[in-house]
């Protein structure tokens, strides 16, 4: 009867401690799962970030004094947020030509975050190919703010696209993990955590627009 | 005997498993807050990279001594008189950012919250090569060096500092 006894609670303890290093184990594989998604946005998040600073740095490329480098610009308001919705300038293509270049914000679906539905967006850039907008480029389908700030010379807002002088652009990005059951019951992509980047650009292109000579 | 053995072992093998995964999560969290750190930090890089790249190249092609016409590089400033200004917003061309105390730039991530980096400065004359010259060249060479102001349990949030660097000739 003790040996028995004995073999049971050695079989039982043995169970549970394999159960333990299996739930161990898939939890270390998951850590692994989230640094290489981590990893992928980071590299996602920079390569936007480059394609957004070459353009915006040729803002206004070749436009001759007096002629207006900004040629459309709005923003939205949504989820509280502002967010910029369209901006159309003159830039310079990848052949080095002066094309308009247009970046418009769509939706991309949504993620959960601490319980509360996030909307995600992507912002499509267009190049004008003889009247048509062709896309050329994008960014990825996980930011939660996109945002453009026209500005003076002094770093103040402006209301006439003409007036600015400098371009402030940030974006976040989330990323995306995956799928996750929240307390209510609803399944959906949880994010992690947030990249941001942003910077202030002074392209020369702005410069000559209102030119008063 | 065998079974306390026995149950020991196992007692070991998990501790070790949950010990391997504790230390494994905070790795994972580690590279999370330092990709962000990475992702602001070079921001920043690019932000004042491109503050540095709307000022002239040198004071003398500023003042036109050396121009389109008088193409003198010994006339331009001599690297040992790079430097000089005080703060950022008082460095009127590119060789003045030299050297240049640490600067605090924050990265606003919510209205009235930044995150803080230190910017560092290197200015240098570059040969045809890309090798550091000794006399005035018509490149220099600009770097600009991030690293995070601050620190948890001393290991600073971007574990690695990042560094960009760019070359600037006069326009002309």
């Amino acid at each position: 009867m003790h040996l028995i006894f004995d073999k049971m609670t050695a079989t039982l303890v043995g169970a549970i401690v394999l159960v333990m290093l299996f739930g161990l184990q898939s939890r270390i594989q998951s850590n692994t799962v989230e640094s290489t998604i981590m990893y992928a946005a980071k590299k996602q998040t920079l390569a936007f970030a480059e394609i957004l600073e070459r353009d915006l740095s040729n803002a206004g490329y070749l436009t001759t004094p007096g002629e207006k480098a900004i040629l459309a610009f709005s923003n939205r308001i949504e989820a509280g947020r502002s967010l910029t919705d369209t901006l159309e300038f003159w830039g310079s293509d990848a052949a080095g030509d002066r094309v308009r270049i247009r970046y418009a914000l769509e939706t991309a679906g949504s993620s959960i975050r601490e319980g509360v539905s996030v909307p995600l967006y992507r912002v499509s850039r267009y190049e004008e190919d003889y009247g048509m907008w062709k896309l050329a480029g994008a960014s990825m389908s996980t930011l939660t703010a996109f945002r453009v700030d026209l500005l003076d010379s002094g770093n103040n807002g402006v209301i006439e696209t003409s007036d600015a002088r400098k371009i402030r652009v940030r974006f976040e990005n989330a990323i995306v993990g995956h799928q996750a059951r929240d307390r209510d019951g609803r399944t959906g992509n949880i994010f992690l955590q947030r990249l941001r980047w942003g910077v202030t650009l002074s392209p020369r292109g702005l410069a000559l627009q209102e030119f008063q000579g | 005997m065998p079974q306390t053995l026995g149950a020991f072992l196992a007692i070991v093998a998990v501790m070790t498993f949950a010990l391997n995964y504790h230390r494994s999560t905070l790795h994972a969290q580690h590279s999370v807050i330092n990709s962000e750190y990475e992702v602001m930090g070079s921001a920043i890089a690019a932000d004042v990279m491109n503050y540095i790249a709307s000022k002239p190249f040198d004071a003398r092609t500023a003042d036109n001594t050396v121009s389109r016409s008088n193409q003198n590089t010994l006339l331009l400033t001599g690297p040992a008189e790079f430097g000089g200004c005080a703060d950022f917003d008082l460095c009127n061309d590119i060789d003045d950012f030299d050297g240049l105390a640490s600067q605090v730039r924050g990265f606003e991530v919510e209205p009235g919250v930044s995150i803080d980096f230190l910017v560092d400065v290197s200015v240098k004359y570059i040969d045809d090569a890309g090798n550091t010259a000794t006399s005035p060249t018509w490149a220099k060479e600009v770097a600009v060096r991030i690293a995070s102001a601050d620190s948890v349990g001393g290991i600073p949030r971007l574990i690695r500092p990042i560094q960009l660097k760019r070359q600037f000739s006069p326009q002309w």
